[in-house]
């Protein structure tokens, strides 16, 4: 019995439609927290499709780090600067015109990766969920250096927001 | 008789069952929310009645204003921490393996061998964490968890 | 059909879950009962006995309430949300506890000699980082709907409750640390199997055990860290617009969060489903060997005897739940926050170098982490003591310049 060979595209449309769905919603809500919650729809959508790719921690790490934290201070941050009752906001036309251009921009630029790379090797799946050990392996080895960096980053963000919001006198 | 911790990891049921839980529970949800909608109910509204509770006095302005920086500042320092012990979950199973079992196969680290191994990786974290201390000392002395 | 239903894995999974949901949705009902009957004994009264036998048909009677009560969206409520955010709380809360490891490995008659099955709803390589995952979510039921409702108290909570939600999930996540820096993986079924192997790994991180104890009770907005719905401040927190079934919703979810949390307590530092403490020591005692057979014996009935096991030790935290409440005052919100930020964190960090240093040397003696665990309790207790702040922390007047204002002092506490 392998369930998995009829299910796997159905839930890899469903996970994809939600990412869609949401990604449109983003763009066209014009309620700032509605676009919140539709950013927590594609995050979410895109952590399901990690899972059916068997990237279990990359998941749970899409979760935690931007379902969980990222978003939740982006939900702050419009809550913090919002003035008019209903967080609305209408962009100029000089504004949604330098927004298309740079969403066209990165558009062709996925586009040119997508169509270069050669799916053959990928059109195989992982059948073994690549463990926790193995992205430890992968980071502490190979990827050393960017792992420390990384703390370094993390450093710098957590002094310059401790500098800009230090309490006054 | 193998181990009981061995025999734990060698199947796991996956997503599957999940994915199940997920759907029932998003039905299950959306059942609640209908099923009060169902009866016949009384139902006035009025500018009066619909204004929100705030014990009795009428409400002044609109409830969503700005707050307090602080709290953007606790979800700044909340997605640090998440970062920095995200990387410390792979980082903890790879450590404990290798301690307990010296040297692994998955390893191959040119000048030091699997030898140095254990204390390789404990330095590696060492120095990660020692900077993420120097941040939290910074903030700490910047009175950043300082409510009053 | 049935055998085959339960005897392959995704079969046994399933049925699990529908039976896990069964249960919690019913001990969710319950739970809100006892910890009526709870308060009323607490406070020497009776709680709820009109509806049925003691009152035990209160759950559906409120159920019937909830159900024909009138449904209120306050003017100016951004509807959709209104809407969304409980029903997203509920979900948020059920999708949980299905890598609870409930009931171990089982082999049924019917099954090949030496198969077995995985008793439990789901395992993942993650294990608690799935959980982490999905709490950390919970925040947005509660913010959406604070949001939502147009009503400032409502705003209040709601922010309260997602900064503290945030802030504890940080002493959370080293408390977990330690214990993957001592099992050396994250499935939980692993760390219960672990633990009768051992020992229980409330003796073995007593430190890990407390702060995740009170990280327990902060996450689902618990007393004494209930700010979210402080009666005397805000009314109702965030659900204060909220009723009728919307609100049995966030009802719902809170008390499902309560059972996910003091399930994963149990599986973490309880030996999940082992009866007692040491039953492979015991099990050479004469007459206690069935202690031993209930945690690892592959029979059905073992099975059922584990879970009833685990479900005794979630009632057990559920009521240490209730019992706080009614106990403890609440927190001011600046003491949860020093609490999370100045207290669990730093004592979390130092727990987290012991025991790697400890990993490092091999850890010669089990217990050696004990007594670590302890001793940075000692000195955390002293420093904060030798510092001459009061554990409350300062408050300071509220006019400015005011000669009678409270000033923190500058010399140390006598004891």
């Amino acid at each position: 019995m392998n369930v998995n060979t009829w299910l796997e595209p159905i839930v890899f449309f469903l996970f994809a439609g939600v990412v869609l769905f949401s990604a449109i919603g983003i763009v066209l809500t014009r309620n700032i927290v509605r676009a919140a919650l539709f950013l927590l729809g594609t995050l979410g959508g895109v952590a399901g499709l990690y899972f059916l790719l068997m990237a279990n921690l990359l998941a749970a790490i899409q979760l935690i780090v931007y379902a969980g934290g990222t978003l939740v201070l982006i939900v702050f941050g419009v809550m913090l600067t919002s003035k008019s009752p209903w967080v609305r906001f209408a962009p100029s036309r000089s504004e949604a015109a330098a927004a298309t251009t740079i969403g066209l921009v990165l558009f062709a630029a996925l586009a040119k990766i997508v169509t270069g790379i050669d799916w053959t090797v990928a059109a195989h799946p992982a059948d073994q969920p690549a463990t926790v050990r193995q992205v430890g392996n992968l980071l502490l080895q190979q990827y050393l250096v960017p792992f420390e960096v990384a703390s370094v980053l993390l450093l710098v963000v957590m002094i310059g927001a401790a500098y800009l919001a230090r309490p006054e006198n | 008789m193998t181990s009981l911790a061995q025999s734990a990891g060698s199947l796991s049921p996956g997503f599957g069952p999940i994915l199940f839980l997920l759907i029932v529970a998003l039905g299950l949800a959306a059942a609640i929310m209908l099923i009060s909608h169902i009866p016949f109910k009384l139902r006035r509204t009025g500018r009066v009645k619909e204004t929100t509770y705030e014990s009795g006095m009428p409400p002044i302005g609109d409830a969503r204003r700005r707050f307090n920086v602080r709290f953007y500042l606790v979800a700044m320092l909340f997605l640090l921490f998440d970062v920095e012990l995200v990387f410390m979950y792979p980082w903890a199973v790879v450590f404990f393996r290798t301690a307990k079992t010296g040297a692994s196969t998955d390893w191959a680290i040119p000048f030091i061998g699997n030898a140095g191994l254990t204390g390789f990786l404990f330095a590696e974290m060492a120095v990660f964490f020692a900077i993420l201390l120097i941040g939290y000392v910074y903030a700490w002395r910047k009175g950043v968890f300082r409510w009053e | 059909m049935i055998q085959e239903i339960l005897g392959s894995q995704l079969g046994l999974s399933i049925c699990i879950i529908c039976l896990g949901l069964a249960v919690i949705l019913t001990a969710d009902a319950y739970c809100i009962y006892f910890e009526r009957k709870v308060s009323a004994w607490m406070q020497d009264r009776y709680g709820p006995n009109r509806v049925g036998p003691l009152g035990l048909l209160q759950p559906l009677a409120d159920g019937i309430k909830f159900i024909l009560k009138e449904e209120f969206i306050p003017a100016r409520a951004d509807k959709i949300l209104f809407y969304i955010a409980p029903a997203l709380g509920v979900i948020i809360a059920l999708v949980g506890f299905v890598i609870l490891p409930i009931g171990g490995r089982v082999h049924w008659s019917w099954m090949p000699e030496g198969t077995t099955l995985l008793a439990q709803g789901a395992s993942v390589d993650i294990g608690v980082l799935y959980l982490l995952a999905v709490g950390s979510l919970t925040v947005y039921g509660v913010v959406l709907g604070g949001w939502a409702s147009n009503n400032k108290y409502a705003f209040y909570g709601a922010m309260r409750s997602a900064a503290q939600m945030l802030s504890y999930e940080v002493p959370l996540g080293l408390a977990l640390m330690t214990l993957i820096l001592t099992m050396g993986q994250l499935r939980l079924e692993g760390i219960v199997t672990g633990q009768i192997d051992s020992a229980w790994n409330a003796f073995l991180h007593p430190v890990a055990f407390l702060i995740m104890l009170i990280t327990a009770l902060a996450e689902t907005n618990r007393a004494p860290f209930d700010l979210a719905e402080a009666e005397q401040e805000l009314i109702g927190g965030y659900h204060t617009e909220y009723s009728s079934m919307k609100f049995a919703q966030f009802f719902l979810a809170e008390y499902t969060h309560m059972i996910t949390a003091s399930g994963l307590l149990t599986a973490l530092f309880l030996g999940g489903y082992e009866v007692l403490p040491f039953s492979r020591l015991l099990a050479g005692v004469n007459g206690l060997s069935w202690l031993y057979w209930i945690s690892t014996s592959v029979s059905p009935w073992a099975m059922v005897l584990r879970m009833a096991v685990f479900c005794g030790k979630i009632s057990f935290f559920i009521f240490v739940m209730m019992w706080l409440r009614w106990t403890l005052v609440r927190f001011r919100f600046d003491q949860l926050m020093r609490l999370s930020w100045k207290a669990l964190v730093p004592i979390g960090m130092a727990i987290v170098v012991v025991q790697g240093v400890l990993l490092y040397f091999g850890r010669p003696i089990s217990w050696i982490s004990t007594a670590a665990e302890i001793g940075i309790l000692v000195i955390a207790a002293m420093i904060s003591l030798l510092s001459g702040k009061p554990i409350t922390g300062r408050q300071l007047s509220l006019v400015e310049d005011d000669e009678h204002a409270i000033r923190p002092s500058k010399t140390p506490v006598t004891v």
